[in-house]
């Protein structure tokens, strides 16, 4: 029988480095922003943060990743607002292209990769509007 | 050579002999056994970071590992996949919390790359899916934000969900 109290919460920042960088960004951002001041703080690293991929490869097609809109809702009110200076690089769809560019102001962002983009959607991303 | 045995010290005093070959996947215990010539079946590792209940499950995952071949080097490019826990792992990791991260700990300490890699990946998936709330409950984390920041927070969260 071992009879430990030791929490998650209580281990080094740099085990909790290891156990994060198992997950992919968009599984540890919603999971723990908001969590504790903690958290908040490990999770502004740029191994979590430079580049966020918001589409997932499937075989035939990218799946967007932020089509639920509560999702979507919290990386655009909570997550992107947060963390918007430490973002270098968005891997977006075009459907969800305009709420992300639009939910904060990206001062370092110097990479774009754009998936399943439209003809009606290259107007709006070049004038903004 | 084959079947030698060294005798590895807990924290609390208890003392396990271990083949060498086996006690060697921890390279903290293999630098130990090199650079200091360490060798004699009389001569004691202490490791003043594990107790002995944490370092005997340890012996026990080293001795079913024995036979593996060295973990890859890590690569941050790889596609993360925290899904290929062998069955054998994931039965030797249903512990308590407590002890899940006091074997992270000591894998860590005694630099076990594969027993790491299998303790973290198992609490990532514990992370994975989870709200913050739902986190703080499975991980016992108290909420340390000021009450105007949680209303802040709270606020945020109706927007999310009626949007």
């Amino acid at each position: 029988m071992i009879n430990s109290c030791i929490g998650l919460n209580d281990l080094p920042d740099e085990i909790l480095m290891i156990i994060l960088k198992k997950l992919n960004n968009l599984d540890i951002l919603p999971s723990l922003h908001g969590v504790n001041q903690r958290f908040n703080r490990i999770i502004q690293d740029p191994n979590f943060t430079s580049r966020l991929t918001f589409i997932n490869w499937s075989l035939y097609n990218f799946i967007d990743v932020l089509s639920c809109n509560t999702i979507l809702n919290r990386f655009c009110f909570q997550i992107l607002p947060a963390i918007h200076n430490k973002i270098k690089w968005f891997d977006l769809e075009s459907s969800t292209m305009k709420y992300v560019l639009r939910a904060a102001h990206y001062p370092n962002l110097d990479s774009l990769a754009l998936y399943n983009i439209d003809e009606q959607s290259i107007p709006c991303l070049l004038t903004g509007k | 050579m084959a079947g030698h045995k060294i005798k590895l010290q807990s924290s609390d005093g208890d003392t396990f002999d271990v083949e060498v070959e086996i006690a060697k996947q921890s390279a903290t215990i293999k630098t130990m056994l090199e650079d200091l010539g360490m060798d004699e079946e009389e001569d004691v590792i202490p490791l003043p970071n594990v107790n002995s209940a944490i370092l005997k499950k340890v012996i026990q995952w080293a001795t079913h590992h024995k036979d593996d071949p060295p973990p890859p080097e890590d690569d941050e490019n790889r596609e993360k996949n925290t899904n290929d826990i062998s069955s054998w792992d994931q039965d030797f990791l249903k512990v308590d919390q407590g002890t899940l991260f006091e074997l992270i700990l000591a894998a860590n300490y005694l630099d076990i790359k594969g027993l790491l890699d299998v303790t973290c990946k198992t609490v990532a998936n514990m992370i994975k899916g989870k709200t913050p709330e739902e986190i703080r409950r499975t991980f016992n984390i108290k909420n340390d934000f000021t009450p105007q920041e949680e209303e802040q927070i709270k606020k945020e969260n109706e927007w999310c969900e009626e949007k």
